[in-house]
């Protein structure tokens, strides 16, 4: 009779147990996909706004960064307005290119507004090196310079370096 | 009996070291990765301090030599990208106009000033005083004062070893303890390569910029310009058709500047403390640099 009782509360908490597995079990597993699941659903829910900048950034991101632009991915922030744009005679002109030495527009620069990469990754050549050398035959003199001044009611001073004057 | 009881506390003990290590694993995989990324980060910010007390204790400004042989490297790869104008007669006056400025920055350093040929509309400068300008910009300013103000704020950067400090801020104490007297070629290239990289790629801070605006503003005046000449160019900047194509031809200047309106504010607020007056010489100015010039060369 003794044992029996014993046996039957054995028995009790055995199944009890068995119980509070069965609700454990599952809610754990939940525990653990928790663990995962918000870098899970951070990933999903990024992956479009990722995707998104890369298509922005070949796009030109700059310009979008320049103008404020939001892209959707800050999720509190609402887009913001471009300021209002001038909408008189402004407008950004273009230098008129007539020979061969500026035929090339934009050159250096891709579609998207960006430095080309293998460009800036490349080693300037000998020429470019050259004219860059040659770029101080165009200092002016300092009779030159002081005529400008002159000419143009500017402020002459005694200057650090004087023009023409190399080291 | 005996042997039914052993099983029930044998199926308990079971349940029991079960569910702890159902809780125990996640709990030490959340907390353990915590704890992990907080050492990580102590370790870093450590790493930083360090790098920041080593950097002041070796911390010598280039010599002239170096600052030439950096600038003439790293302006030779920005002409490489753009290539130059070469009008003389508009070259001279950018010279003549950047000269005038730069008689009255503090460091004795011979400026070169040359036009970048491309419709970007941006001005950068390299160390060793390489100031560049694009045939965008030009074509897009009205007056001398404008041009003085933008040159003048390139001429601060150079003047106060902007694009220098950034570069070394960025470079490791490895590579900054074996810069010797004068570069060797491979650092050279290093160098040069991070500077034009950089000048045409990133913003410097923008404590620098908002440095080079202030310091800009004053050369120009002190040289005998209106002091509003760079607000006007940015204002015109900011106040244009947000077409395709200007956008391309501002992305650079979006890019590597701070944004228009804020610059705008704190020059407006600048000039409100200097003294009215100075010369715009806007009819010299379309005399030597317009549609029409640029056309005819």
């Amino acid at each position: 009779m003794r044992s029996g009782r014993v046996s039957n509360r054995g028995g009790w908490a055995a199944w009890m147990l068995v119980a509070v597995l069965w609700w454990s079990v599952p809610a754990s597993g939940g525990n653990v996909l928790e663990l995962g699941s918000p870098q899970q659903g951070s990933q999903a829910g990024s992956q479009p706004c990722k995707t998104g900048q890369t298509q922005q950034g070949a796009n030109g991101s700059s310009s979008n960064k320049a103008n404020g632009a939001n892209n959707g991915c800050d999720g509190a922030k609402p887009a913001k307005k471009p300021a209002p744009l001038f909408g008189g005679s402004l407008s950004i002109k273009k230098s008129t290119q007539s020979t061969d030495s500026t035929a090339l527009g934009f050159n250096g620069v891709d579609p998207n507004g960006q430095v080309q990469q293998a460009l800036l990754n490349a080693s300037p050549s000998p020429d470019s090196q050259k004219k860059v050398q040659a770029m101080a035959s165009y200092r002016p003199s300092a009779a030159e310079l002081a005529e400008f001044q002159r000419e143009g009611g500017l402020t002459s001073s005694s200057p650090a370096v004087k023009p023409g004057q190399e080291k | 009996m005996r042997a039914e009881r052993g099983m029930q506390w044998m199926l308990v003990v079971f349940c029991a070291a079960t569910l702890t290590a159902g809780m125990a694993i996640p709990c030490s995989a959340q907390f353990g990765s915590l704890i992990q990324k907080a050492r990580n980060k102590a370790a870093q910010a450590e790493e930083k301090a360090k790098l920041a007390r080593e950097a002041k204790d070796i911390y010598t400004p280039w010599s002239p030599e170096q600052e030439q042989q950096v600038g003439e490297a790293s302006a030779a790869t920005i002409v490489n990208i753009f290539g130059l104008y070469e009008n003389p007669e508009m070259v001279r006056y950018v010279n003549l106009v950047g000269d005038t400025v730069a008689q009255h920055a503090q460091r004795p350093v011979v400026y070169r000033f040359g036009i970048l040929n491309t419709e970007i509309i941006t001005a950068l400068s390299m160390p060793g005083g390489y100031v560049f300008i694009t045939r965008g910009a030009l074509a897009n300013m009205h007056s001398e004062a404008e041009l003085a103000g933008t040159l003048a704020h390139e001429i601060a950067h150079v003047d106060e070893r902007h694009l220098e400090k950034e570069i070394r801020s960025k470079s490791s104490m490895t590579f900054l303890r074996q810069q010797t007297a004068r570069f060797t070629s491979t650092q050279l290239e290093q160098i040069a390569g991070n500077v034009a990289q950089g000048s045409l790629t990133q913003q410097y801070s923008r404590d620098k910029e908002t440095d080079a605006d202030r310091i800009g503003v004053t050369l120009a005046q002190a040289a005998g310009y209106k002091a509003d000449g760079l607000r006007m160019f940015l204002t015109f900047l900011q106040n244009a058709p947000k077409t395709p194509e200007s956008q391309r031809q501002l992305s650079l200047w979006g890019s590597t500047h701070p944004p228009l309106p804020e610059r705008i504010e704190a020059l407006r607020a600048q000039e409100a403390s200097l003294p009215a007056g100075g010369q715009v010489l806007d009819a010299r100015f379309v005399k030597h640099v317009n549609v029409a010039a640029f056309a005819a060369h």
